[in-house]
């Protein structure tokens, strides 16, 4: 015990701070929040591509399932009512983005949170690539309003908000009404001073940019910040590491997924975009372009939540005999099911358990290269579709591939394997506490 | 009516812990209103409470939390085996003597 409660203060110590920062950092915690609040919408999109696929595609799983493609000849036609959901959702991630970081910096700084996300927005289109126009009519392009933006929209986001909120604080700045004028009108003039320092700084930068660089600045990010990120992200290594670190940051009882969501979102939210683009425009995950993103994590290794713990609950109903721990399993397996485990993280506990931090950080590891393996293999497709995370863990295999039956079965070698190797230390853990609670307990006969 | 705010990192968790806490409270027989949200959500609603309790893995975030209160209401993490053991009652009381 003395060595586990030092080497618990150090981990306090060394860790904490470093979550604090990252998890309250504010240019962090705006681009984090931004990407959870869009996530719906993205959802949603690709929720509707998937049944679009599945249901009224001739060869989709559910039209396979209920002979629908002999009930409805002309199924396919029907798929087109759906095939423009991905113009107003994922192809649009960008505009989200940036008024959600601007916002969500203005209200981290008790701005005016609303009109600083409209002033990102308006800057986001005063340095977009300008109108080419075609027959006499108007065209912009959606290169850069969808994945391939996202860099944009962050750095323009975090900018303007920043900014906006600084300048709107100036007292200088305001223009301040008398008491008798509507509040409305009142708000309007407290921020137009900021709103029109910020559209001329960016004009005039983006007309700089334009005569050094003139592809413009959606081109310059683009290949010189989110294309080397993408590729760092998009590849085994930084996977592995990725979720490496975020189990590692549970085990000492601290939010994982959340605190590396920034960077995760920074290295992966366009691979995963573009495989979405993919399947909408192919209908299958076969050949998808990135077979390596965050979705294989959540595909194979996540069951149960963070360290894959619904192998450790299955385990601890196998081989427990200890009251305690089957009582935590049985508390744990509902919430479970749906991937959340803090009951079991917490209550068993996982946190600070010399015992479980081994498997708790392996087996997602060792899931992670199995689900990896088959999508290289080409045994099953890449994990294409954006399954919610809190969907079962099998079946995000499943529907992420689009209804491919192979990674259903790939996700239940992996739940095995997971509870395979849960099972010795699930034994040696019971066996320890066993030790300490005896050891304890003549503690307290001793005489005082 | 005393009010409760349970925060956590998606408010996942705590929505679990407001039945078991509500449980409780029924069994009890307190009327009490308890809400979970996620920490990122939690500003307005932190206004209107009597106290706020935090989960053990939003722990490092009390330092935030706390400048949202601003002192206006007491900021506690909930103990780690209380949490993973849903003990709604043995919270409910903790809670209840914070607010005093």
């Amino acid at each position: 015990m003395g060595f586990m409660a030092s080497f618990e203060r150090v981990m306090e110590k060394a860790l904490v701070p470093v979550a604090a920062k990252l998890n309250s950092q504010r240019h962090i915690v705006a681009i984090r929040d931004a990407f959870i609040l869009a996530f719906p919408i993205t959802l949603a999109g690709s929720l509707i591509v998937l049944l679009n696929f599945a249901v009224l595609a001739p060869d989709g799983f559910i039209a396979k399932l209920l002979f629908l493609n002999k009930l409805f000849p002309n199924l396919a036609d029907y798929q087109q009512v759906f095939a423009p959901v991905l113009n107003g959702s994922t192809s649009i991630l960008s505009i989200f983005i940036v008024f959600l970081i601007a916002r969500n910096i203005a209200i981290a700084m008790k701005a005016d949170d609303l009109l600083c996300g409209l002033t990102a927005l308006s800057t986001f289109f005063i340095v977009y690539p300008a109108y080419t126009v075609v027959d006499g009519a108007n065209f912009l392009s959606t290169q850069w309003v969808g994945a391939q933006g996202l860099f944009v929209a962050m750095i323009i986001g975090l900018l303007v908000g920043e900014i906006f909120s600084r300048l709107s604080r100036s007292k200088r700045l305001q223009i301040t009404m008398p008491a008798s004028v509507p509040p409305a009108i009142a708000r309007t003039f407290k921020v137009l001073f900021p709103i029109v320092i910020i559209t001329v700084l960016f004009s005039v930068g983006n007309a700089i940019i334009l005569a050094i660089y003139p592809n413009g600045i959606h081109e310059l990010i683009y290949a010189a910040i989110q294309t080397p990120l993408k590729n760092l992200g998009t590849n085994i290594f930084s996977l592995v590491l990725l979720a490496i670190v975020s189990n590692l940051l549970w085990v000492f009882g601290i939010h994982g997924p959340n605190t590396i969501a920034a960077i995760r979102e920074g290295m992966f939210a366009e691979a995963g975009l573009e495989n979405l683009n993919y399947v909408a425009a192919h209908g299958s995950a076969w050949g998808a372009p990135y077979p390596v993103t965050w979705a294989i994590n959540d595909a194979f290794a996540n069951y149960g939540g963070s360290g894959m713990t619904l192998g450790l609950i299955i385990a601890i109903f196998i081989a427990s005999r200890r009251q305690d721990y089957r009582d935590i399993g049985k508390l744990s397996i509902a919430p479970g099911i749906f991937n959340i485990n803090e009951p079991i993280i917490f209550g068993l506990p996982v946190v600070l358990n010399p015992i479980l931090i081994f498997p708790f950080i392996l087996v997602p590891a060792v899931n992670i290269l199995i689900g990896y393996i088959a999508i290289s293999t080409k045994l099953i497709p890449p994990i294409a579709y954006a399954v919610p995370w809190t969907t079962p863990g099998p079946l995000i295999a499943f529907f992420g591939t689009g209804g491919n039956w192979m990674a259903l079965f790939i996700g239940l070698i992996c739940l095995a394997v997971s509870t395979l190797v849960y099972l010795p230390f699930v034994l040696a853990s019971n066996k320890a506490a066993s030790i300490q609670q005896s050891s304890e307990s003549s503690n307290n006969d001793l005489p005082a | 009516m005393k009010r409760i705010l349970l925060v956590c990192a998606a408010g996942m968790s705590t929505s679990l812990l407001v039945n078991k806490m509500n449980d409780a409270a029924k069994a009890k027989g307190i009327d009490i209103d308890i809400v979970a949200l996620p920490i990122s959500e939690c500003s307005k609603a932190a206004e209107e409470v009597d106290v706020v309790l935090l989960g053990p893995q939003v722990r490092y975030q009390k330092a935030q939390v706390d400048s949202i209160v601003a002192g206006r209401v007491p900021v506690e993490v909930i103990e780690m085996r209380a949490y993973g053991t849903m003990n709604g009652s043995a919270i409910l009381d903790r809670a209840l003597k914070l607010i005093g």
